[in-house]
């Protein structure tokens, strides 16, 4: 494993409609590090979140992924970088409603351009507890049992980081603390990086790292 | 699990709409395809009945109806032509073939053409079982005709008067098969043939042929032949049968006529001239197949371009159902597309999983009008015997289908491309914001 921090953040900076929403100081998580991104709404952790993940472009400053500069790759680079770089847990859960679990594994697969191995869907099915499940489509499924199939999805591919944006913000304290245990366990067990953004101190104590953000005026 | 398996299973979700935008497409592909085949198999079935055939000489009237009754044997005759104005005819130099036709009767319901020997090698057709007829009450049958009568050599075979249905079975001892024609592709298969002497034998002074299913106008009588060096017995018109009206003029009786002379000039540049000649000095009617044919595709234009507007219509109506489905469709799967962006996808490869739905819903609608079109065709040829007269089957792939699979194809992209394009421009940090 490479010994290169998994994330850097360099002087980074984002601003909106001319108001600066994000201004952090360097910053960097070791390879296989969790972190916890902590701040109430609007103190921009989607923000910095979607800058990790590539999908908005910062103002000012970098960001390196596994001792990538994101800065160098182009619209079509990126995406297929970040797919094969990086798992994705919304708070909204996103499955896709056309295909069914072991379907929407696959095809997290598919766009992280690895191959389509039905030991390793199954098994991460099994790991999180939602392998009878497998051939129903999200919509049949509990919120609980949908965020299993939304992690046992972004683990799937090996990624090297994993992003959570909220995973625990609708779930009770004992639920939260299972969901953050869950990312942490999957998170180990690819041997991935863990950045979850939230407002729930709750589950901060359970992490090493912790980068606060400030409500801006 | 790929994009592509994305595509399908995004358009399975909403399959009832998506099954009724391919039915609907498959419709106006359908109606073009089955318009694309009639005209072009008809087309193609008249310019081959009118090979070769450099003018008609009939009665005056309509060149249209003289075209039609004596080449496409469609229509009721204009009259009658004397037998004197024929023999003129074949002795002018201008002319290499003329070929009399006598008209007026049904066997079987297939025409009985009366002509000459010469009709064969006039029209290029051989007899493929048994001989040409040679005395008179002999025929020869069109390979359909024989097929359809399940006629054998030696079998006899009333025949009635006049061109349409139920027409009264004339009361002589019918005619005999002697032989078969080989098939021909062309209006030959559904006639029979017979000798000139034949048809002036059936019909006696007063029977009238030509106009009178028209309004019930009586045409000029088929003449039979009066004692005439080149007939043979002249007593033949005094046999059996007793159509015969009392008190025809026995000077009438030395006339002999025919219904029409198919002529091929011996320069293709004679033909206008002769028409023109024929037409302003003389009481007979010169009509140009070739002319009269271009008329009537105009004619049937203008019905089959209506006809095509409405494949056009539910085409693009098709397309238009197409198009608001995909958008309606793209504003709920927004999400998805950020989430395929966020799980790798490229912005080409959303666009390919939009673009693709539209291109299915197409290909599936062209392939199933495509089968329907033939389908139609086939169906038509198999219940109408017209349509079957035609040479209209619908096991045949006309060239200018490549057209009608390109339109179809094209307008589902054209439907996909705006939702397509929208896709491809989806902001996913701003969509997922959103949601």
């Amino acid at each position: 494993m490479s010994t290169d921090p998994i994330v850097v953040l360099e002087g980074l900076r984002v601003a909106r409609g001319g108001r600066t929403v994000l201004d952090l100081p360097d910053w960097a998580l070791p390879p296989g590090g969790h972190a916890v991104l902590l701040g109430p709404s609007g103190s921009g952790k989607t923000t910095l979140l979607h800058c990790i993940g590539g999908l908005i472009r910062p103002d000012a400053g970098r960001v390196r992924i596994a001792g990538r500069d994101l800065a160098d790759l182009s619209g079509g680079a990126l995406d297929t970088f970040r797919g094969q770089t990086i798992g994705i847990v919304f708070q909204t859960l996103r499955l896709v409603r056309a295909l069914t679990v072991t379907q929407n594994l696959q095809l997290a697969l598919r766009l992280a351009g690895k191959p389509q191995d039905a030991a390793r869907v199954h098994d991460t099915l099994t790991r999180l507890g939602v392998a009878h499940l497998a051939d129903r489509r999200p919509h049949r499924l509990s919120v609980g049992e949908q965020q299993r199939a939304a992690i046992a999805r972004a683990v799937v591919a090996r990624p090297a980081l994993i992003l959570a944006d909220e995973p625990t913000s609708a779930l009770d304290d004992a639920n939260a603390a299972a969901a953050a245990a869950l990312l942490k366990a999957e998170a180990e067990a690819v041997g991935a990086g863990l950045v979850i953004a939230t407002h729930d101190t709750r589950i901060a104590g359970a992490f090493a790292h912790v980068l606060r953000l400030e409500t801006r005026a | 699990m790929t994009l592509a398996g994305l595509t399908l299973a995004q358009l399975r979700e909403r399959w009832f709409a998506n099954t009724l935008h391919v039915l609907m497409l498959a419709i106006g592909v359908a109606a073009a395809t089955a318009l694309l085949l009639f005209t072009a198999q008809t087309e193609d079935r008249l310019s081959r009945d009118a090979r070769g055939i450099d003018l008609v000489v009939g009665a005056k009237g309509s060149p249209l109806q003289l075209v039609l009754s004596s080449v496409f044997h469609a229509d009721v005759p204009t009259g009658n032509v004397s037998y004197a104005d024929y023999e003129r005819l074949t002795r002018d130099p201008r002319i290499q073939a003329a070929i009399p036709l006598g008209l007026g009767d049904t066997m079987g319901g297939s025409r009985i053409v009366g002509t000459t020997p010469a009709f064969l090698p006039f029209y290029g057709a051989s007899v493929a079982e048994g001989r040409m007829f040679a005395a008179p009450m002999e025929t020869v049958l069109g390979a359909e005709t024989a097929r359809r009568l399940g006629a054998r050599l030696g079998q006899t075979f009333p025949s009635a008067h006049g061109l349409g249905e139920g027409g009264d079975v004339h009361e002589h001892g019918g005619y005999v098969v002697v032989g078969v024609l080989a098939p021909t592709g062309t209006v030959l298969d559904r006639l029979a043939l017979t000798s000139l002497e034949s048809v002036w034998k059936v019909h006696d002074v007063s029977m009238p042929v030509g106009n009178e299913r028209i309004g019930g106008l009586q045409g000029p009588a088929l003449r039979p032949p009066a004692p005439a060096p080149l007939q043979g017995d002249p007593h033949r018109h005094d046999d059996a049968h007793d159509h015969g009206a009392p008190g025809a003029p026995e000077s009438a009786m030395a006339m002999k006529e025919v219904t029409a002379v198919l002529v091929r000039t011996r320069s293709p540049i004679a033909g206008p001239r002769l028409k023109r000649e024929i037409n302003q000095t003389t009481a007979l009617l010169a009509a140009r197949p070739a002319d009269e044919a271009a008329r009537l595709f105009s004619l049937v234009g203008a019905g089959a371009q209506a006809f095509r507007l409405f494949a056009y219509v539910f085409i693009a109506a098709a397309a238009l159902s197409v198009f608001a489905t995909l958008l309606a469709s793209l504003t709920d799967r927004r999400g998805d597309i950020a989430l395929l962006r966020t799980m790798g996808a490229t912005r080409l490869g959303v666009f390919g999983v939009l673009l693709g739905q539209g291109l299915v819903i197409a290909g599936l609608g062209v392939a199933l009008g495509l089968g329907l079109g033939h389908g139609l065709l086939h169906a038509a040829a198999q219940v109408s015997a017209q349509a079957r007269g035609l040479g209209i089957t619908g096991a045949m792939i006309h060239p200018g289908e490549i057209w009608i699979v390109i339109g179809g194809l094209g307008a589902g992209a054209l439907a996909a491309l705006i939702p397509a394009l929208d896709a491809y421009r989806t902001d996913i940090a701003k969509t997922l914001a959103e949601a």
